[in-house]
């Protein structure tokens, strides 16, 4: 598992970034939201967008995930040039978390949302998934969060323990019947990232991690971050996944990557998002 | 197994509130459908539960030609509508107060009044004033404006069977008129047809009149040129008349003087005859000495012819003797001798002898035949002396008789001029008086012209005058032919009736159009006509409450990777199975609750899917693109079609901006497709419908599509809504 982090470290160093922003600009009715930003991303790393509370985070990670239009500017997800190609870009660039968007369903249980979005991403002609189909990919979750546990057995005693892998499992039963709105934040967290990369896309973004409301869910969350890149490399090596996250704060990515070490060693790029004066409406958050 | 529509489903089954909430989707249409059909499926079959009054102040009137027969007609419409279950309400005699008050109050619906005049009027139409009997219905909107409409029908109702009545007593006694004009006709034609007969025989006469006329005029004509005549004779008379007295003047006369001179010749006559009578014994005498003459000179003829005859005789013997015997014995004795010379000189005197006898035969025939032509001669000259000696005695006598003759003759003659002496003098005086009066005949005459003549102008006028009658007449012949022929015909065509017919007459005519309303496609209630048009308001409002509870599409899907086209039918399934519950529980609370049967049920069912189908994807459509405002548009867009839908009364009675945007809105076709299927009829209609609501459901899922599509970009106001629904 080591030389393999370490290989995959390196490869995303080689090759192109991807994403790679220049004066990329946003502004609307009431001024400018972000300006001016330049960025790169490279491939299977994880850049961390800071900013406070109104700062443009969500507009920004929409931006780059094709889903908002921008005013100025050029970015490109490898070689597709964002602005002119939104709808390729939607398809690479699946949101993890961007509150009131991607909000889970009280109502359903977890299976039911697998389900979902299984369905939604098979071909037309298969408007439904099987039990069999269900189970695998519940499956294939359950695995991952046996490797996570195992990553953070490995690990030196400390900050995380067997019990935070426990914690973000949302498969709290065995077919997956809990209802989403008996689950902890961070197992809904957990979901939605996971329902994000079903389709295995090259790009994740997550808006707003701190709305995880404990210091250590957080920890816990960017370290989920981080052990599943590590895995994805690992499973699928020619397919790292780039993550792109917003908080107000990320000193809880610095006690994860801390506490990993070696077992995730993320090509780090941080952008500081300059705040703006306060809207002259509310946040719907 | 697992599919999005039934993901979407299973929200609902987790909490009772919301396995509630998906049966309150189902059935709200159906209550909403249900209660108001319920309360309004045959409201028409129950006005008999509404109090209705009537006042009656009818004085009634007397029936025409009749012996003091009354009409109660106030009376006898209140006996016919009061009973239960006539005259459509539920009528009650009330006096006027009572009724005021009870519409007032609004215990009774509506008040019918007769007025005090009703019976009179209708009698009147039978009279020679005829007028309008008047009934007065009152209703009070402020009670019910639906049952003053209502109301309305059911006067017309009364009205026309009234009407009906009156109008077939009134032309009873027109078709009794048509009898009497009849007979009077009939009298009128049998006079037309004496008239022609009469004046056929006046054309005759005047034919007649006409010739004897023309006759008149040409002898009339004839009489005038004869007086001309007569007057010019007349004139002539009158100079003849004038001469002939002149003459007969000069005739008395003359007259006068042969009397005298007739005297002296009378006795000149006399004188003569004398004269002559001594003639005549002379000339007698004279005569017989003649006679004695000529007796003697035919004694002297008588004596001597005789003897020259008998001499003739004696040589003409002798002669025949010589030559016939003596030249045989001579020519005998030549032969025996012939040489002899006095034979020969014999012979030769012989013959001598032979021509002497010849020649004195000859002599004495000469000597006859002179003697004869003497005595011829003789003979002739003594009878020609005798006749004149005869005729001169003969005229002597005549001249003796004329004398004597002219004698008494000359006697007579005077004795004549005598009487013609007297004679002429009448005459004379005749002649005078008749130039007098042939003076007066001319003047008689010209008088009898100038009247002729007069006369033939009239007589020619009269032919003229009789020759215009006569076309006069001709025309009134023909005239009267047409007149009595046309009478014949017209009598023909003016029909009689008897009772009987002209009762069903009469019946026809008050109700000449028996007016059957046949209504295609009949609907079995009021209820079941309007059921088209609040089933598609119950669907539509199903689908308002489907996608009110219901996500429009699964929104978090929107930022997956998943195609625009599978999130918005993951949205669509499940409102339509949403869709097609309601359907189903609608009709089986309309079938079991309220008697409705649909023409054609499987496709009344089919159709009332596809209806919702349709609601459902528009609904889904506003929602998905406007979220809550898509909520008020949904219900804005019913507020339209209830409008222009043509739910109640046709469309076409709506204002035209209804009928203009009418065919652009789905409940339009989903009412118009079910009314045909319910009812029955062209089912070209429905299946028009359906293929429209299959094009708008095609048209709002498309549109639903892009919509997620264009949801997949987030706007910043999206992101900072200013507004939430």
């Amino acid at each position: 598992m080591e030389s393999t982090t370490d290989t995959l470290a390196e490869d995303a160093g080689i090759d192109a970034p991807a994403v790679s922003l220049h004066g990329w600009s946003l502004s609307g009715k009431q001024g400018d939201v972000f300006t001016d930003i330049d960025l790169e991303v490279p491939i299977g790393g994880i850049a961390v967008v800071r900013g406070s509370a109104g700062s443009g985070k969500t507009s920004f990670l929409l931006s780059v995930a094709g889903r908002m239009r921008v005013s100025a500017g050029e970015g490109r997800l490898g070689d597709i040039d964002i602005r002119k190609r939104a709808r390729t870009v939607r398809g690479q660039v699946a949101v993890g978390h961007v509150g009131g968007l991607t909000d889970l369903e009280d109502d359903f249980t977890v299976a039911q949302h697998v389900a979902e979005r299984q369905i939604m991403l098979q071909p037309w002609y298969k408007p439904w998934a099987s039990k069999s189909t269900l189970r695998e990919v519940i499956g294939l979750i359950r695995d991952t969060f046996t490797m996570a546990a195992e990553i953070i057995d490995e690990l030196p005693p400390g900050t995380f323990s067997k019990d935070d892998a426990q914690r973000a499992d949302f498969l709290i039963d065995d077919d997956g019947q809990v209802f989403v709105s008996e689950l902890s934040e961070l197992q809904k967290f957990f979901l939605e990232f996971g329902l994000a990369s079903l389709s295995r896309p090259p790009v994740v973004v997550i808006d707003n991690i701190d709305y995880l409301r404990e210091s250590a869910d957080r920890a816990r969350a960017w370290a989920g971050i981080l052990i599943y890149q590590q895995l994805r490399r690992s499973r699928d090596p020619e397919d790292p996944l780039t993550v792109i996250v917003s908080c107000e704060d990320s000193s809880e990515l610095d006690i994860a990557t801390r506490s990993l070490g070696s077992r995730a060693e993320p090509s780090l790029v941080e952008l500081e998002l300059p705040a703006r004066p306060p809207a002259s409406r509310g946040s719907k958050h | 197994m697992f599919s999005l529509p039934w993901l979407e489903l299973s929200r609902f089954k987790r909490h009772t509130i919301t396995r509630l909430a998906m049966i309150v989707i189902i059935v709200i249409p159906s209550i909403y459908g249900g209660l108001y059909l319920a309360s309004n499926w045959n409201p028409t079959e129950h006005l008999d539960k509404l109090q209705a009054a009537i006042v009656n102040e009818d004085t009634g009137a007397e029936k025409p030609d009749s012996d003091g027969e009354k009409l109660n007609a106030g009376q006898e419409l209140v006996d016919e509508i009061t009973p239960k279950g006539e005259g459509g309400f539920d009528w009650q005699e009330t006096s006027q107060e009572e009724a005021d008050e009870g519409l007032a109050e609004g215990k009774y619906f509506a008040v019918l009044e007769i007025p005090s005049d009703f019976s009179e009027m209708l009698v009147s139409t039978g009279g020679d004033d005829p007028e309008q009997a008047g009934l007065k219905l009152r209703t009070d909107d402020a009670h019910n404006f639906i049952v003053g409409q209502v109301a309305g029908t059911i006067l017309s109702e009364i009205k026309g069977g009234l009407s009906e009545t009156t109008t077939a007593e009134y032309v009873n006694q027109v078709y009794l008129g048509f009898n009497d004009i009849h007979s009077e006709t009939e009298k009128a034609a049998n006079g037309a047809s004496d008239l022609h007969d009469g004046a056929g025989q006046l054309h005759d006469g005047t034919g007649e009149l006409v010739d004897g006329a023309t006759k008149l005029d040409k002898g009339i004509g004839t009489l005038h040129s004869g007086l001309i005549d007569l007057d010019e004779g007349a004139g002539e008379l009158k100079k003849g008349s004038g001469d002939l007295a002149d003459g007969a003047s000069e005739l008395k006369k003359g007259t006068t003087e042969a009397k005298n001179g007739s005297k002296k010749l009378a006795d000149g006559a006399g004188q003569v005859a004398d004269g002559t009578s001594e003639l005549r014994d002379t000339a007698d005498e004279a005569t017989k000495k003649a006679e004695d003459v000529k007796r003697k000179a035919d004694d002297v003829v008588d004596g001597a012819r005789p003897k020259l005859e008998r001499a003739e005789g004696d040589f003409d013997d002798a002669r025949t003797t010589v030559r016939g015997d003596m030249d045989e014995r001579i020519k005998q004795l030549q032969e025996d001798y012939p040489d002899d010379p006095n034979v020969q000189k014999l012979a030769e005197d012989a013959d001598g002898l032979g021509e002497d006898l010849d020649s004195a035969h000859k002599r004495a025939s000469d000597a006859t035949d002179e003697a004869k032509s003497l005595e011829d001669k003789l003979t002739d000259a003594v009878d020609g002396v005798m006749d004149k000696i005869r005729t001169a005695d003969k005229k002597i006598g005549q001249l003796d008789d004329g004398a004597q003759k002219v004698a008494t003759g000359a006697d007579d003659l005077h004795s004549g001029l005598i009487k013609l002496d007297a004679g002429a003098g009448r005459l004379a005086k005749g002649a005078g008086d008749l130039h007098d009066g042939a003076v007066q005949l001319k003047d008689g005459t010209a008088k009898a012209e100038d009247g002729a003549a007069d006369l033939k102008d009239g007589s020619e006028q009269l032919v003229d005058g009789a020759t215009e009658l006569d076309k006069g007449a001709g025309k009134l012949d023909d005239g009267s032919g047409e007149l009595a022929d046309g009478l014949q015909k017209g009598l023909e065509q003016i029909p009689t009736y008897d009772k009987n017919d002209r009762e069903n007459r009469s019946d026809v005519v008050a109700v000449p159009v028996d007016a059957d309303k046949v209504k295609d496609n009949a609907v079995d209630a009021y209820g079941e006509g309007l059921s088209a048009f609040f089933v598609s308001l119950a669907l539509w409002i199903g689908g308002m409450i489907t996608y009110m509870v219901l996500n429009a599409i699964p929104y978090r899907a929107l930022f997956s990777s998943a195609p625009s086209s599978r999130i918005a039918w993951a949205g669509y399934v499940p409102g339509l199975l949403f869709g097609i519950a309601q359907v189903a529980v609608l009709y089986a609370i309309l079938t079991f609750a309220l008697d409705f049967s649909a023409g054609a049920w499987v496709w009344t069912l089919l159709f009332s899917m596809l209806v919702a189908a349709c609601f459902h994807s528009v609904h889904q459509l506003c929602v998905a693109a406007l979220g809550g405002v898509g909520r008020l548009v949904a219900l804005v867009l019913l507020m339209l079609q209830i409008a222009s839908a043509g739910g109640t009364y046709p469309v076409e009675t709506a204002p035209k901006i209804f009928q203009v945007i009418s065919p652009f809105l789905p409940m339009t076709h989903a009412v118009s497709g079910l009314r045909t299927l319910v009812a029955g009829g062209d089912m070209f209609i429905a299946a028009q419908a359906a293929v429209v609501l299959l094009l708008m459901t095609a048209l709002c899922l498309v549109a639903t599509i892009v919509v997620c599509s264009r949801k997949r970009m987030v706007t910043l106001t999206q992101l900072h809504p200013s507004l939430s629904l």
